[in-house]
């Protein structure tokens, strides 16, 4: 998968687009070693060639710049991956929030986000005589 | 009316439980994806007739599924090593409270009365 | 307090309601259900995910019977009959919240709501998602709540009989 600089994230596809690559299929990011990606696909339907490319986002920022001027099914992505992952898309005329009523809480899908229902239910798995964690929750969730 | 006669007999319907047959292991309560199960025992030491110690095993107190919850995966009649689980077609157990959609251990071995007791095959 | 009350209260939220507070609601529509021909309700179908698809496969099985006007002989035969039902099947987002009380409120008086399948009686496998209503309870009064995920669509007709018999206990 082709990963590319995240000054050039923007810039790549609209070169990609002067190639024929016309049809956006989806944007997304995700969470590795405590950096965020952006990932996104677009497919050429002349030559059936599809491309996923990815790029880290300005760390220092949480930024990288909009697809949504190039392809405007991106703009309903890019608003959610704004909303779920806490990126700020440079140039996204469209910010509001699909899903979350309250902005004040971290990004959900950030993996050091805590969900709240699983702080206030306690594991049934957890051994009285043992301690064992159950997958998907931070080391500590027991004693937040 | 009754469990439709067009429905599988091991249909994702409700689960039925063999008390008898659980060791307490939690295989069940650990892999369920939406925690809805729940499960408590107790150690108790029996001594067999010729047996040199007595032997500790594990008694069933409680066993709960909240089949408000329960998305009807399955995982956990899949990998109840003791087969204590088992899917039933029955469907008729809508309830006039959240509440009342956990089940204990009486009703869930209710619905072992129409058991199915052949082989369990995939795709049949 | 009164149901949902702390829910609906989304001043503070973004102004994005995707136009559910306004747009239009279908009419209820009225059916006969197959295993007690004296009873015909009208439905109000909420179908908010996967599970709708049962509620659809009901009545292509002839379990729940299109059919016309209430009459007179119909309220007679069962005291049931008449009553609208708000069947709710699927997935409430707390940002859909408004749109499924709504719903509620416009629907004529005798009314029961039904929630159908695993998301709506307790959020189900998003249980733990944030932005998922943890069952459609804390937003309407739920008569009667069928398992499953999804139920099978007998499980509607045998949770629609339930409904039955709770209004004529009460």
């Amino acid at each position: 998968m082709p990963e590319i600089e995240s000054v050039l994230w923007a810039g790549e596809f609209r070169s990609l687009r002067t190639q024929g690559f016309l049809f956006f299929d989806f944007l997304t990011a995700y969470e590795r070693d405590g950096q965020l990606a952006v990932i996104a696909r677009v497919v050429n339907l002349d030559t059936k060639q599809s491309l996923l490319l990815t790029a880290k986002v300005d760390a220092d920022q949480n930024s990288i710049a909009t697809i949504s001027d190039l392809y405007a099914g991106a703009v309903w992505q890019e608003r959610e991956t704004a909303e779920m992952f806490g990126i700020k898309f440079i140039g996204l005329g469209d910010t509001r929030p699909l899903l979350r009523r309250s902005m004040l809480a971290r990004p959900p899908l950030l993996k050091s986000s805590v969900l709240a229902a699983r702080m206030l239910k306690p594991w049934p798995g957890q051994p009285s005589h043992r301690k064992q964690q159950p997958v998907g929750v931070v080391d500590d969730w027991l004693q937040a | 009316m009754t469990t439709g006669d067009r429905m599988p007999a091991h249909s994702h319907g409700v689960i039925a439980l063999t008390a008898s047959a659980c060791t307490s292991c939690m295989i069940c309560v650990r892999e369920c994806p939406v925690w809805c199960i729940e499960l408590e025992c107790h150690d108790e030491e029996v001594t067999e007739p010729g047996a040199r110690r007595p032997r500790t095993v594990s008694v069933l107190d409680a066993f709960t599924i909240d089949y408000g919850l329960c998305m009807y995966c399955g995982i956990c009649v899949d990998l109840c090593p003791f087969d204590a689980l088992a899917w039933q077609p029955d469907f008729d157990y809508a309830a006039g409270s959240a509440a009342g959609l956990v089940q204990g251990i009486s009703e869930l071995e209710s619905w072992r009365n129409n058991l199915d007791e052949s082989p369990k095959v995939s795709g049949s | 307090m009164e149901i949902g009350k702390e829910v609906f209260d989304t001043s503070s939220a973004p102004g994005n309601t995707l136009g559910l507070v306004s747009a239009p609601l279908p009419n209820p529509r009225m059916y006969r259900v197959a295993a007690d021909p004296s009873l015909r309700v009208q439905i109000l179908d909420l179908g908010l995910a996967c599970c709708a698809l049962e509620v659809g496969s009901a009545i292509a099985t002839g379990l729940l019977v299109e059919t016309g006007l209430l009459d007179a002989a119909d309220v007679g035969a069962s005291p049931a009959s008449g009553t609208t039902i708000l069947l709710i099947s699927g997935t409430s987002t707390d940002a859909l919240a408004p749109a499924v009380l709504r719903a509620w409120e416009q629907l004529p008086e005798p009314k029961a709501a039904v929630s159908f399948g695993a998301c709506a009686n307790t959020g189900g496998p998003y249980w733990d998602a944030p932005t998922v209503t943890k069952g459609i309870d804390q937003l309407v009064p739920v008569t009667i709540y069928v398992p499953g995920c999804p139920p099978r669509p007998e499980a509607l007709i045998a949770g629609l009989l339930k409904v039955r018999d709770e209004i004529e206990v009460a």
